[in-house]
């Protein structure tokens, strides 16, 4: 297949086209490079020092602050503790349930003709609470407090409901008790004994 | 023949070896110059002084701040310091625990006209509190144990409850584990067995790192009914 040729030009011989030496051109890229490589040796070597100086000063200044730092920190650990100490001592007080006062309320409320025979306080622990007037997590303990009784007079059973719903209806008790009859006349005839449980959740 | 005529040359061609000797020789430098840069000794070093530089310099913002708060932690130390010591003077004897709860049972009794039959010490409660993490259930130790006793009183209701009373008012963080409450005879006002299970606070050994145990206030000093 033939066809015309439209390139006017022969192809350029680039060796031939050059005009500057090669053997200068390969020196001096050589040297070019050469003068960059120790320039950058000695910017970088300048840059370290200037660093290494920095670095130095710094680490004199910490080193200077280090002991006052530590005592610092130790004792930002031994503050945070005592004042913990502090709050929670504070919070158990606070919280603590004061028994003289549930009883001098319970014996307010024992009418005359009851006799209370017995009186036992059980509590038991009921795992941690922590609640938004807390600061740490504390205790929690649930108490059951038993009155063991007779009831004298002409209406023993009607004594007993009346002083059941004395404590069930008292305005102090009521909200942070629950009460329970468990068992009234034991033997027709006889003085009518009773026992009310009176259950607690504590904190 | 000018200096620029030396440079110049009719045949411009350089022999193959040449130009691979050439060519070697400028991808040496050009690579070493490349290394220089990019990993090179000094740049490893200037690159190493830079880290350390960042860990001093963090140290150093941590430490000033820490060294800046010193006079004011010295300060709440020294405040927490005088209400630790009223706290202590409410908490069980470090050195002498029996002997500190017997007495203050006795003193409390003896006030109210009651008889304290016996006393016992029943050992310590450690308190802790349990915490869900990823890593599972850490216990921590509260900053109090409890040191737990039992008397067992005779007496009567009232005289109970006043003492129970003055218990509670002296140290408010007692706490009433157990009580009971018989009666001996037919009426409950000739007399009560009663049995009081107390529990009185104490530092923790293990509610405080190491070397911040505040030292609790001995009571050991005589505690008499007057006091």
């Amino acid at each position: 297949m033939t066809g015309y040729n439209l390139n006017f030009w022969e192809e350029p011989d680039w060796s031939r086209e050059g005009t500057l030496n090669p053997f200068f051109t390969l020196f001096a890229i050589a040297a070019v490079l050469t003068v960059l490589g120790l320039g950058w040796v000695n910017a970088g070597q300048r840059q370290l020092q200037k660093k290494v100086e920095a670095l130095e000063m710094l680490s004199m200044e910490n080193k200077a602050l280090i002991k006052q730092a530590e005592e610092a920190s130790s004792l930002k650990i031994q503050v945070a503790k005592w004042r913990e100490a502090v709050d929670v001592y504070d919070e158990l007080a606070l919280k603590n349930y004061v028994w003289s006062s549930q009883l001098e309320t319970i014996q307010s409320l024992v009418p005359d003709a009851i006799v209370i025979k017995n009186l036992y306080l059980y509590t038991t622990r009921a795992g941690d609470t922590m609640d938004s007037t807390n600061t740490y997590p504390l205790p929690a303990w649930t108490a059951l407090l038993t009155l063991e009784g007779v009831a004298t007079g002409p209406t023993p059973y009607q004594t007993i409901n009346d002083f059941f719903d004395s404590l069930q209806g008292h305005e102090f008790l009521s909200r942070i008790m629950v009460a329970n009859l468990a068992s009234t006349a034991i033997a027709e005839g006889e003085d009518k004994r009773f026992k009310i449980d009176l259950s607690y959740t504590l904190r | 023949m000018t200096a620029m005529d030396h440079l110049i040359i009719k045949e411009k061609k350089l022999t193959p070896l040449q130009g691979m000797i050439g060519g070697v020789v400028i991808g040496v430098l050009a690579v070493i110059l490349l290394n220089q840069f990019v990993k090179g000794p000094i740049t490893d070093k200037i690159r190493e002084t830079d880290e350390q530089t960042t860990n001093v310099q963090s140290q150093l913002t941590m430490n000033r701040a820490l060294v800046q708060q010193l006079p004011s932690l010295q300060k709440e130390r020294d405040t927490l310091l005088a209400s630790l010591k009223d706290v202590s003077g409410k908490l069980v004897s470090e050195e002498t625990p029996v002997r500190w709860a017997n007495a203050i049972a006795e003193r409390h009794a003896a006030r109210e006209k009651l008889t304290v039959r016996s006393f016992d010490a029943r050992g310590i409660n450690q308190l802790s509190t349990t915490q869900k993490t990823s890593r599972g259930i850490i216990v921590i130790p509260n900053v109090y144990e409890e040191f737990r006793t039992e008397t067992i009183l005779w007496g009567t209701f009232h005289e109970f409850g006043r003492f129970l009373a003055n218990l509670e008012t002296e140290f408010p963080a007692m706490r009433v584990a157990d009580f009971s409450l018989r009666a001996k005879g037919i009426e409950a006002e000739d007399g009560l067995v009663i049995s009081l299970k107390t529990t009185y606070l104490r530092f923790s050994k293990d509610g405080f790192p190491e070397d911040t145990r505040p030292q609790a206030v001995d009571q050991t000093a005589p505690l008499n009914i007057d006091q």
